[in-house]
């Protein structure tokens, strides 16, 4: 794993324009992704994780979307700057993404052979039949069998798992420094969960590909992330190695989505941990801190003023007042919590 | 065991497309269910278990065979039987967004079953619904307001108060908590659980989620392709799976730590699930069974009894 920064996003702003008013989705939001890692973002529905992705590929719908301020940079350049031209060189290139659903993203009225071979095309020269091996090839690296017959397939002649594996060897088309899941098997069963994470990895590894992936399932996360990056309300909450996070959370939101977080490896008869009340609406962003309603660690502060973030050693953060000098006694208490075991 | 108060025997339900196709839904059930308990069916989408809920329920008419409650065969009831059978009997369903009427008030939605079964007189019925969302934790400054008003998790706080208002002995959960975050999960099936030790509940959790099932139910029957393939109580299915599909579901769950997830024998099966417009002989799971022999053709649809109310169906066990 390198140690350069391959994409650095920084203090990206994304609010959407509505009928009813101006929705915050994305605050203030930093993380980095070096060469090779697998960053895992984690959040519940609406915590806008999917949105400050998709700023990478300059996927924000504008308007309604509105980019408010922030850099993206990728190898030295700011990509929120760069035209769609310039964009268009980059996205399917050096960075490609995979989506939850991948029947609304594949079009319907190609058939999959033609799919992949546009991103061939459109990224480097090939003649007709260079490209209709190279996407045989590439269907066969994502575990797809009899691709000379399958090539002609369109989407709908094809399973959930199959039209995945498709987005994949799309993305992977042109061997990307990056390639973004985002939910890549949430509308999954189990059974073929496992065989597309097990293709990922194998992907990653064959070709050195970073990996960002979107996810809520805290289980795919423990599987394959290096590093976690927590969102809550469209900020990140905490951001640290994987062991750290999942042993050792510094936010009580982490803790406490972790001990909520079914497992079958739990022990029988024990009650579901839960959170209490739910996420705010965005709409009118509380001043303080976005989980002090449901936080059982609440101080005055945490109402009035954003917590800034609390930086430790080995690139952890965490945006909770807990860690400031003043609050100790309370610090004390969250660490001698009940953890699940 | 305790009192049995549903039981199917060779249930089947076939949705027929065209002349020469038939979509085998849900093929020759056979269980039954005890007063209090919380029967989970598993499997993977696709394979029937909402079907089979439905059915159930009376929302579709079998192609064969029974299902008896408390004695009668629910399909051979006189009209006055059948109404007392969906009175008792309420379903929540997987999506409350689509479930819940969106030009209903939370009042009428909730208070809808009570008309239908003429329960009570006007004011005793307006006193029922505030009582039933009191329970699932609603107030009564909600009652004039729409279910877009709602977020998802008190939505499906609506769609159990509806399914409650009725004074049901059984609710049939169609995976009430798939749609919902994580967070908002465990909320529902504490509820869920309260409510059953409450009154008295028994319910059939449909689900595929097999972690979720450790926490709620009692026993568990794991479906595929429209057939019921293993049933065992909780423990027994979690510490002892017999079925190779069993094995191959408790196998790819991953689990949320680092270490032991890491760990973990990852064993994919190969292959998807085949189509339920195929005519597959024998056994339905061959085709991605890892110990597939070739007597498997041949297998008959029956489940093998292996002692500790553990039944599964495989030829392995025959």
């Amino acid at each position: 794993m390198g140690t350069e920064k391959l994409l650095d996003v920084k203090n990206l702003t994304i609010s959407f324009h509505t009928y009813v008013g101006e929705v915050a989705a994305v605050r203030n939001v930093d993380f980095h992704l070096k060469e090779g890692e697998v960053l895992a973002i984690v959040g519940e529905s609406g915590c806008g994780k999917t949105v400050s992705t998709k700023a990478i590929l300059g996927l924000t719908p504008i308007p309604p979307g509105e980019i408010k301020t922030g850099k993206i940079l990728f190898k030295n350049r700011d990509l929120l700057k760069l035209d769609e031209k310039e964009l268009s060189k980059i996205c399917g290139d050096q960075i490609s993404m995979i989506f939850q659903d991948p029947m609304s993203y594949l079009n319907p009225t190609m058939t999959v052979g033609n799919q992949i071979r546009e991103v061939l095309h459109q990224h480097n020269d090939m003649n007709r039949r260079e490209s209709k091996d190279r996407a045989i090839d590439l269907m066969m690296s994502v575990g797809i069998p009899e691709p000379k017959l399958r090539i002609k397939q369109y989407p709908h002649e094809l399973s959930g798992g199959m039209k995945q594996r498709i987005m994949i060897a799309i993305a992977m088309a042109n061997r990307p420094d990056i390639l973004i899941a985002d939910e890549p098997t949430t509308s999954l069963d189990v059974t073929i969960q496992e065989q597309i994470f097990y293709l990922l990895k194998e992907l990653k590894i064959k070709y050195r590909t970073a990996l960002i992936l979107i996810t809520h399932n805290f289980g795919v996360v423990a599987g394959i992330a290096d590093r976690v990056v927590i969102m809550y309300a469209g900020k990140v909450m905490e951001e640290g190695e994987v062991e750290h996070i999942y042993y050792n959370p510094y936010h009580p939101y982490t803790a406490s989505l972790l001990n909520a977080v079914p497992s079958i490896a739990d022990d029988y008869e024990r009650k579901l941990r839960t959170i209490k009340g739910s996420p705010p609406f965005l709409l009118n962003v509380p001043p303080g801190c976005p989980f002090a309603e449901r936080c059982d660690y609440l101080m005055e502060v945490c109402i009035k003023k954003e917590p800034p973030y609390f930086r430790f050693k080995d690139n952890r953060r965490v945006a909770c007042w807990l860690y400031h000098n003043l609050a100790d006694s309370q610090l004390q208490r969250f660490k001698e919590r009940e953890v699940k075991k | 065991m305790q009192e049995k108060i549903l039981e199917l025997k060779n249930l089947s339900k076939f949705f027929y497309l065209s002349r020469n196709r038939v979509l085998k839904a849900v093929s020759n059930i056979n269980f039954e269910i005890y007063r209090g308990e919380t029967f989970a069916i598993v499997g993977e989408s696709g394979c029937g278990k909402s079907t089979l809920g439905r059915t159930i329920k009376g929302i579709y008419l079998p192609t064969m065979g029974q299902e008896i409650y408390e004695g009668k065969d629910i399909y051979k009831m006189n009209k006055m039987d059948k109404k007392n059978y969906l009175r008792d009997i309420q379903i929540i369903f997987q999506d409350p967004y689509s479930s819940l009427n969106p030009r209903m008030m939370v009042e009428e939605i909730v208070r809808e079953g009570l008309d239908i079964h003429k329960i009570g007189t006007k004011e005793i019925r307006k006193k029922k619904v505030l009582d039933t969302l009191n329970l699932v934790g609603i107030t009564s400054e909600y009652l004039t307001r729409y279910p877009h008003e709602f977020s998802g998790g008190q939505r499906q706080r609506l769609a159990i108060a509806r399914a409650l208002a009725t004074e049901p002995k059984f609710i049939i959960c169609d995976e009430p908590i798939s749609a919902l975050d994580v967070s908002i999960q465990g909320q529902i099936v504490n509820l869920l659980k309260e409510l059953q030790d409450k009154f008295g509940l028994t319910y059939i959790f449909i689900t595929h989620d097999l972690s979720m099932v450790k926490y709620i139910s009692d026993r568990v029957g794991v479906m595929y392709l429209g057939k019921l393939v293993e049933i065992a109580g909780k423990k027994e299915l979690f510490e002892n799976p017999k079925h190779p599909y069993t094995r191959a579901l408790l196998s790819s769950i991953p689990i949320p730590d680092p270490r032991k997830e890491r760990k973990r024998k990852k064993m994919p099966i190969k292959g998807e699930i085949p189509s339920p417009l195929e005519d597959i002989e024998g056994c339905s799971f061959k085709t991605r069974c890892p110990d597939v022999t070739p007597i498997c053709d041949r297998m008959e649809d029956k489940l093998i009894d292996v002692g500790n109310n553990h039944f599964v169906m495989c030829t392995k066990y025959a």
